[in-house]
């Protein structure tokens, strides 16, 4: 873990790296709603071999960090206000452009929670190179701000979420963006979630997988 | 134990309503209990719901090329 203080308060994120590489592009790993989980330190590590510098966020830093009880880390992420995470996002972002391992392009990548916050990092910073959503939430406003190329990995069965992103991608395309929509045939919300297995779809996750590190790798 | 086909979807919803609200985990593990027949039935399904939290990880955290 490292640490670095933002607006006074503590932020701390698990950061992976390949050994003893020169400089590399980052990418900013956002988890879902229920915090800093050993999954994504796991997807975080995995980023790191395909030659990124992974910053995974706890945004749960300034509450005191994300707390074993799944129920609880929820509820307080819930409970922060949009502006702080906006602003703290905002400041991992910077931090891992100016990591001492970096170059300075960087990338995002979150899932159902952080799908929604990588989307809205896009929004938020016109320095991002790259943001790719899994099933998050997309904005509504400020589409227009986005710089960053987008993919979207989203599930076939999963309505609530196809009916934020659909008009998310079309407002991209309308006004020129670069982005990019895949719908998964057979999947779920949170199909790329090994550690829970009732929605886990291996072939689909392997394929958002291998799409998302191309996209980083061409946009990085 | 293996999860009825039949009931895969209705288990996933449920989960899908707690993990995306403030709904309190009695509250949904009561709906679990009506929906698989009983608390056995519940406490075989909740690991394939939510992970057991002890799932092997892909990349180790002590793996040497890292």
């Amino acid at each position: 873990m490292e640490s670095f203080v933002v607006q006074g308060a503590q932020m701390s994120a698990y950061v992976a790296r390949p050994k003893g590489s020169g400089k590399l592009p980052a990418v900013v790993v956002i988890h879902e709603n229920r915090g800093l989980t050993p999954h994504i330190q796991d997807v975080a590590r995995r980023m790191a071999l395909e030659g990124f510098v992974a910053v995974a966020p706890d945004m749960l830093a300034p509450q005191g960090g994300t707390p074993k009880d799944r129920d609880l880390a929820r509820k307080k992420l819930y409970s922060v206000p949009k502006k702080e995470i906006a602003a703290n996002m905002l400041a991992v972002s910077n931090f891992a452009r100016g990591h001492a391992h970096a170059t300075g392009k960087v990338g995002v990548v979150g899932f159902c929670w952080g799908g929604g916050q990588a989307l809205n990092l896009a929004v938020a910073d016109p320095k991002l190179g790259a943001a790719v959503s899994y099933y998050g939430n997309a904005p509504k406003k400020g589409i227009d701000k986005i710089n960053a190329a987008v993919l979207m990995n989203y599930a076939e069965k999963d309505p609530k979420r196809t009916k934020s992103v659909k008009p998310f991608a079309a407002a991209l395309k309308k006004m020129g963006k670069s982005g990019t929509l895949h719908f998964y045939p057979g999947t779920k919300h949170a199909f790329n979630n090994d550690a829970r297995p009732a929605r886990y779809h291996k072939a689909a996750a392997g394929l958002a997988w291998k799409r998302t590190v191309a996209f980083f790798k061409k946009n990085l | 134990m293996s999860i009825p086909e039949d009931k895969k979807e209705q288990f996933i919803e449920l989960f899908d309503q707690y993990v995306h609200s403030q709904q309190p985990r009695r509250e949904f593990l009561q709906k679990l209990v009506k929906a698989s027949g009983g608390v056995a039935a519940a406490a075989a399904v909740l690991p394939w719901l939510e992970g057991t939290g002890a799932e092997a990880a892909m990349v180790s955290p002590g793996d040497n090329r890292l």
